[in-house]
C-alpha cells in the first residue's frame, strides 16, 4: 500500500475513532444503536400497559382511583430539570471546569434520586391503598412499566455517581467529556420515556 | 495544555460562547418546564371538563414538542452526526406502527366500517380514538 | 484501524498529570498474559476466535438437538410408539425447537458474522473487541444453562415443554408447573442479552471500521445481509425480553399478564412472541442468502448479477419481515380486518425473495460454474429454499392456513426455510471458508458424499410431512393410532432423519481426518484464495493471521480483490493481472497493534446463569451472581485499556471504560467545536 493509505489512517486516529468511517466515536454510536434498541423495549410495556390499564372490576382500584397527579407532576419536573442540569456538566467538563462539572453531575444525581424516592413512595402509598403487584392487571402493568422505568434510572444514577468518584480522584477532566456526554444520552433518553409515560399513562382521561 | 484550554485562554470569545451554549440549555429547560405545566394544567377540574378527544390531543401535541426538544437539543441531534438521528428514527418508526397495529387488532379502536379502520392506521390512535368519541380504554375484552 | 503501530502520541494532559497507566489499582487488574493454550481462547478478545467458538458452541448444540429430533422421530416412526412417555414428548420437542433456533441456528450466524464482517469490510476487528467476548460467553451460559434443565431436579422433569413458541397460558403455572418454562425464558433472557450486545457491536462495526472507500454499496453481500440481520436483532430482541419478562413475573412473582381469571389477554403472548418470531425467520435465513450470494459467484466466476438489486432486496426483507407477525396468529381470532391485511403482506413479502433467487440464478446463468462442495450446497440452498418459500407462500392465503395450522404442513414447511435454506448454506459456509479459516481444505470427496447423504435425507424426512399433514396429522402429538395413512410417510420421514445423522456425522469425520491429514502435512497449501474469490477476507494469509491485514487496503470498487487480481486487456477480454500470492497479504507485518485479552468478559458473564437460578431455586444465588456482573464490569471499566507490556498503544476501547488514552482527549477537544 501507498504512504498516503498509512498516513490517512494515522490521521483519522487522531481524533480517536479508530478509522471511524463516519467521523464519529464507536462509543457514542453504540450508546444510540442502543437507545434505537430500548424504544422498543419501552413500546412493548407501555403497549402492555395501555392494554390493560382498564381491564379491572367496577370495584377495583383503577388509574382513575391511584393516581396523585400534583405529586408525579413534582418528581416529573424533578427529572426533566436533571436533564440539564446534566447537559450543564457536560458544558462545564468540556471548558474543563472540573469543579462546576462535579457540582452538576452530583445535582443531577441527587435529582435522580428524588424521582426514584419519589417513585418508591408513590409504590408504597399504592401498595398501602390496597393497590399491590398482584391485584389486578392495573396494578401488575403499571408497576412492572413504572418499575422498569425506575430500573433505568437507577442504572443512569450508578453510572452518573462512578463518573462522579472518578472526578473526585481527579480523573475526570476535559479529556474524557465523551464518556459523560455517552452517559448523558442515556440520561436524556430515560427522561424522554418518562415524559411519554407521564403524559400517556398519567395525563391522559382516564 | 490542551486544546481546549488554549481555545480558553484566547479570550472572552470563547467563554461568552460557552454562556451562549449554556443559555440554550437553559432556555429550552424553561420552555419544556412550562409544556409540563400547561399539561399538568388540563388535569384540574375545569380544564379536565373538556371533551376526552379535546384533551388527548393537546396532550399528545405537548409530549411530541418535549420529546422532539429533548432529542433535538440536549441529546443535541440537532447539530449531531445524522447517523444518530436515523438510528433513532428508525427505532421508533418500528416501535410505533408495529404497537399499534397490536393495539388495533386488539379492539382499540371502535367497530367502524372496517375502511375507515385501515385509514385508521396512518393517524395516531390517540387521535383518531377520540375522534370518534371513543375515549381511550384497553380493548374491547374487559371483563366484569 | 490499527493498522500501523503508532508512534506514542506526547503524553501530557492539560492538567499537567501523566496520562501514562502508571496506577495499578489491583493486581487483579492486569491484562492476562501470553496467548498460548486454553487460555488464549478463554481470555481472548479476538473476533476470529470469538467466531470460531460460536462455530464450535453452535454445532455442538446442533448435533444435541438433532439428538432430541431424532428421538422425536423414533417415537413417531410407529403408530402406537412409546419410546418417549406424552410428559417427555413435550419437553424433547420443546428443547428441539428452542435449542436449534436459539442455541444453533442463531449463534452459526454468529460465528459467520464475527469472523467475517470485520475481515470483508478490511477491519483488525470489531468495535468492542471485550464486549464482543462477553456477548458468546453470555450466550454460552444461557445456552448451558437452557440444557441444564434436562437433568436438574430429574432427568427430564424440568425440561420445557410449551413448545418453542410457549403460548399462554399453557405456559402458566398451572397448566405447567414444572420448572421448565422458568428456563426457557430466563434461558432465552440470558441469550437474548448476547444478541443484543452482539447486535449493537457488529453494527457500530459496520457503520464506522470500515476500510477508506468502502462505501456502504461497496460492500459484500455477505456484509450487508448480516448487517440487516444485526439491524433485525437490535429491534426484535427487546420485544422478546419484554415477553419473556412478563412470562417470568407470571410464574415467579405471581403477576397477572397471562391470568385470564383476571382479564387477561393470552394473544398478548401471541402478539409480542410473533412480533419478535417473524423478523427472527429473518434473523436465521439472511445470514444464509448472504453466504450463498459469496459463494455463487465465484463458482460461477461472475459478480453477483444485480448488485443493487441483492442489497435492496435485503433492506426490503428486513422492513417487511416487521409487518407480516400476524399470519402465525390467523387461527386465533384477531379479526378479520388483521387477517386481511396480514394476509397481503405475507404476500408482497415473497418479491424481494423471488429477487433474491432470480438474481442467484442469472448469476448462475452463463458462468462458468465448478460444482464444488460449497457450490453444490448453494445451489441447493436456491432449490429447497424455493419449495419451502413456496409452500410459505400457501400460507398467506388465510383459508387454506386455517385447515394447515398446527398440522405437519407447517412442519415441511418452516423445515425446508430452515434446514433447506439456513443449515445447508451454513455447511456450504463451513466448506467454503475453511481453508481461510484453518489453512487446510476439508475432503471434497467425503465433503460431497455428506452433501448428497444430507439433500436426500433431507427431503425424505420433510418432503412426507407435506403429505402428512394435508392429511390431517397435528404437529406436537405424542403418538397417533394406526390406520389413518399416517404410518407409512412417517416411517419414511424416521428414515430420513436419521440419514440427515449420518450426513452429520460424515461432515464431523471429514473435519477429523481433513486435521489428521493436514498435521501430516498431506494436504495441499490452499494459498491465501483457494476458490479465486472476490472479497477482501480472502487477501490474506490462510488462516488470518492475528492482526488480519498487514496494511490498510484502500478499497476503490466493488469485489476489490477481484479487480486486482483480473482486468481487461485491450480487446476487452478478462485476463489476470496478477496472482492472487503477489496481491494477498502475507501476514509478515507484526507491528500491527492487537487489543489485549481480558478477564472481566468471561467473569461477568458467568453471574447472569447464577442469577438464573437463583430466580428459580434460591434468591441469594442471585446475590452472587449480581457480585460476578457488577464486580466483572467494574473490573472491566478500571481494566488498563492496554497491557502494558504488550508492544504499541493502545486502540481497544470498549463502551464505558475509563482511561486517560491521549486520543480521548485530542477527540473531547476536537468534539468541542462540534456545539
Amino acid at each position: 500500500m501507498t504512504d498516503t493509505a498509512i498516513d490517512q489512517t494515522s490521521n483519522e486516529h487522531s481524533d480517536g475513532d479508530h478509522g471511524s468511517t463516519l467521523g464519529v466515536s464507536n462509543d457514542k454510536l453504540g450508546m444510540w444503536v442502543f437507545l434505537g434498541s430500548d424504544c422498543l423495549l419501552f413500546g412493548g410495556l407501555i403497549s402492555t400497559y395501555m392494554l390493560y390499564k382498564d381491564r379491572i372490576g367496577p370495584d377495583d382500584l383503577g388509574p382513575a382511583e391511584m393516581f396523585d397527579i400534583p405529586f408525579t407532576s413534582v418528581s416529573s419536573f424533578v427529572l426533566l430539570m436533571s436533564s440539564l442540569t446534566v447537559v450543564l456538566a457536560i458544558t462545564a467538563l468540556r471548558r474543563n471546569d472540573i469543579r462546576r462539572s462535579r457540582i452538576w453531575l452530583l445535582a443531577t444525581s441527587v435529582l435522580g434520586a428524588i424521582f426514584v424516592g419519589g417513585q418508591v413512595y408513590e409504590f408504597t402509598v399504592f401498595y398501602r391503598e390496597g393497590l399491590g403487584y398482584t391485584t389486578n392487571l392495573f396494578g401488575t402493568s403499571f408497576f412492572t412499566l413504572t418499575g422498569f422505568h425506575g430500573v433505568h434510572v437507577t442504572v443512569g444514577i450508578v453510572m452518573l455517581m462512578s463518573l462522579y468518584i472518578q472526578s473526585m480522584r481527579g480523573k475526570l477532566t476535559s479529556g474524557q467529556s465523551e464518556k459523560l456526554e455517552i452517559i448523558g444520552l442515556y440520561w436524556h433518553f430515560v427522561d424522554v420515556v418518562w415524559i411519554v409515560i407521564f403524559t400517556i399513562v398519567y395525563l391522559f382521561p382516564q | 495544555m490542551t486544546a481546549t484550554e488554549q481555545q480558553l485562554s484566547e479570550g472572552a470569545d470563547e467563554s461568552s460562547s460557552w454562556v451562549k451554549q449554556d443559555m440554550v440549555y437553559i432556555k429550552t429547560a424553561i420552555v419544556l418546564g412550562v409544556f409540563t405545566a400547561i399539561e399538568v394544567f388540563t388535569y384540574f377540574e375545569s380544564v379536565h371538563k373538556a371533551p376526552d378527544w379535546l384533551l388527548v390531543i393537546t396532550l399528545s401535541f405537548l409530549m411530541v414538542i418535549k420529546f422532539f426538544l429533548v432529542t433535538a437539543v440536549f441529546m443535541h441531534l440537532r447539530d449531531d452526526n445524522a447517523v444518530f438521528t436515523k438510528l433513532m428514527v428508525l427505532g421508533l418508526c418500528i416501535a410505533w406502527p408495529v404497537y399499534f397495529i397490536m393495539a388495533f387488532t386488539f379492539g382499540f379502536l371502535p367497530n367502524w366500517n372496517p375502511i375507515l379502520k385501515v385509514l385508521f392506521l396512518l393517524v395516531p390512535p390517540s387521535i383518531t380514538g377520540s375522534w370518534l368519541g371513543f375515549s381511550f380504554k384497553g380493548g374491547t375484552g374487559s371483563h366484569h | 484501524m490499527a493498522i500501523v503501530e503508532q508512534e506514542d502520541a506526547p503524553l501530557e494532559l492539560g492538567s499537567g498529570e501523566s496520562n501514562q497507566i502508571t496506577e495499578r489499582p489491583l493486581g487483579a487488574f492486569t491484562r492476562p498474559q501470553g496467548s498460548g493454550g486454553w487460555r488464549s481462547w478463554l481470555f481472548t478478545v479476538d473476533h476470529k476466535k470469538i467466531g470460531i467458538m460460536y462455530g464450535a458452541a453452535g454445532l455442538l448444540f446442533f448435533i444435541i438437538g438433532g439428538i432430541y429430533a431424532l428421538f422425536v422421530r423414533l417415537q413417531l416412526s410407529r403408530p402406537g410408539n412409546s419410546i418417549l412417555s406424552a410428559e417427555t414428548y413435550n419437553q424433547v420437542f420443546t428443547m428441539h425447537g428452542v435449542v436449534m433456533v436459539f442455541l444453533a441456528a442463531i449463534p452459526l450466524g454468529a460465528a459467520f458474522s464475527n469472523y467475517l464482517i470485520p475481515l470483508q469490510i478490511g477491519a483488525r476487528d470489531v468495535a468492542f473487541p471485550r464486549l464482543n467476548a462477553f456477548s458468546f460467553w453470555v450466550f454460552l451460559g444461557g445456552g448451558l444453562f437452557l440444557l441444564t434443565s434436562m437433568f436438574i431436579g430429574g432427568w427430564w422433569e424440568n425440561a420445557p415443554d410449551g413448545g418453542w413458541f410457549a403460548y399462554s397460558p399453557n405456559t402458566g403455572v398451572l397448566f405447567s408447573p414444572s420448572k421448565g418454562i422458568d428456563f426457557f425464558a430466563i434461558g432465552l433472557q440470558i441469550t437474548g442479552i448476547a444478541s443484543l450486545v452482539g447486535a449493537i457491536n457488529l453494527i457500530v462495526t459496520v457503520l464506522n471500521m470500515r476500510s477508506p472507500g468502502m462505501t456502504l454499496m461497496k460492500m459484500p453481500v455477505l456484509t450487508w445481509m448480516l448487517f440487516i440481520t444485526q439491524m433485525l436483532l437490535l429491534f426484535a430482541m427487546p420485544v422478546i425480553s419484554v415477553a419473556l419478562f412478563l412470562l417470568t413475573f407470571d410464574r415467579l412473582f405471581d403477576a397477572n399478564f397471562f391470568n385470564v381469571a383476571e382479564g387477561a389477554d393470552p394473544l398478548l403472548w401471541q402478539h409480542l412472541f410473533w412480533i419478535f418470531g417473524h423478523p427472527e425467520v429473518y434473523i436465521l435465513i439472511l445470514p444464509s442468502f448472504g453466504i450463498i450470494s459469496e459463494i455463487i459467484p465465484t463458482f460461477s466466476r461472475k459478480p453477483i448479477f444485480g448488485y443493487p438489486f441483492m442489497v435492496f432486496s435485503g433492506i426490503a426483507i428486513g422492513f417487511m419481515g416487521w409487518g407480516v407477525w400476524a399470519h402465525h396468529m390467523f387461527a386465533s381470532g384477531v379479526g378479520p380486518v388483521a387477517v386481511a391485511a396480514f394476509s397481503v403482506s405475507t404476500m408482497f413479502i415473497a418479491v424481494p425473495t423471488g429477487v433474491k433467487i432470480l438474481n442467484w440464478l442469472a448469476t448462475m446463468w452463463g458462468g462458468r460454474i465448478r460444482f464444488t462442495t460449497p457450490m453444490l450446497y448453494a445451489t441447493a440452498v436456491v432449490a429447497m429454499f424455493t419449495i419451502g418459500g413456496l409452500s410459505g407462500v400457501t400460507h398467506s392465503l388465510a383459508a387454506a392456513d386455517s385447515q394447515q395450522t398446527d398440522t405437519y404442513y407447517i412442519v415441511a414447511h418452516f423445515h425446508y426455510v430452515i434446514f433447506g435454506g439456513i443449515i445447508l448454506g451454513f455447511f456450504g459456509g463451513f466448506y467454503y471458508w475453511w481453508p481461510k479459516m484453518f489453512g487446510y481444505f476439508l475432503s471434497e470427496k467425503l465433503g460431497k458424499m455428506s452433501f448428497w447423504v444430507m439433500v436426500i435425507g433431507f427431503n425424505l424426512t420433510f418432503g412426507p410431512m407435506h403429505i402428512l399433514g394435508l392429511q390431517g396429522m397435528s404437529r406436537r402429538i405424542q403418538t397417533y393410532s394406526a390406520g389413518q395413512g399416517f404410518d407409512f410417510w412417517n416411517f419414511i420421514s424416521t428414515i430420513g432423519a436419521f440419514l440427515i445423522a449420518v450426513a452429520t456425522a460424515m461432515f464431523i469425520v471429514n473435519i477429523l481426518i481433513s486435521r489428521r491429514a493436514y498435521r501430516d502435512g498431506k494436504t495441499p497449501d490452499p494459498g491465501p484464495d483457494p476458490w479465486d474469490a472476490r472479497s477482501l477476507e480472502w487477501m490474506t494469509a490462510s488462516p488470518v493471521p492475528e492482526h488480519n491485514f498487514d496494511e490498510v487496503i484502500e478499497v476503490e470498487r466493488q469485489d476489490e480483490f477481484w479487480h486486482r487480481k483480473w482486468g481487461k486487456n485491450e480487446s476487452g477480454q478478462v485476463v489476470r493481472r496478477a496472482t492472487a500470492e503477489e496481491v494477498a497479504h502475507d501476514g509478515s507485518n507484526t507491528n500491527v497493534h492487537l487489543p489485549s485479552p481480558s478477564y472481566w468478559p468471561i467473569f461477568a458473564a458467568v453471574g447472569l446463569p447464577i442469577i438464573g437460578y437463583g430466580l428459580i431455586y434460591n434468591l441469594w444465588l442471585c446475590v452472587i451472581g449480581g457480585l460476578f456482573v457488577l464486580g466483572g464490569l467494574y473490573g472491566w471499566v478500571f481494566e488498563p485499556v492496554d497491557d502494558p507490556n504488550a508492544a504499541g498503544h493502545d486502540h481497544d476501547d470498549d463502551h464505558e471504560h475509563i482511561d486517560d488514552s491521549p486520543e480521548n482527549q485530542e477527540d473531547a477537544s476536537e468534539e468541542v467545536s462540534v456545539d
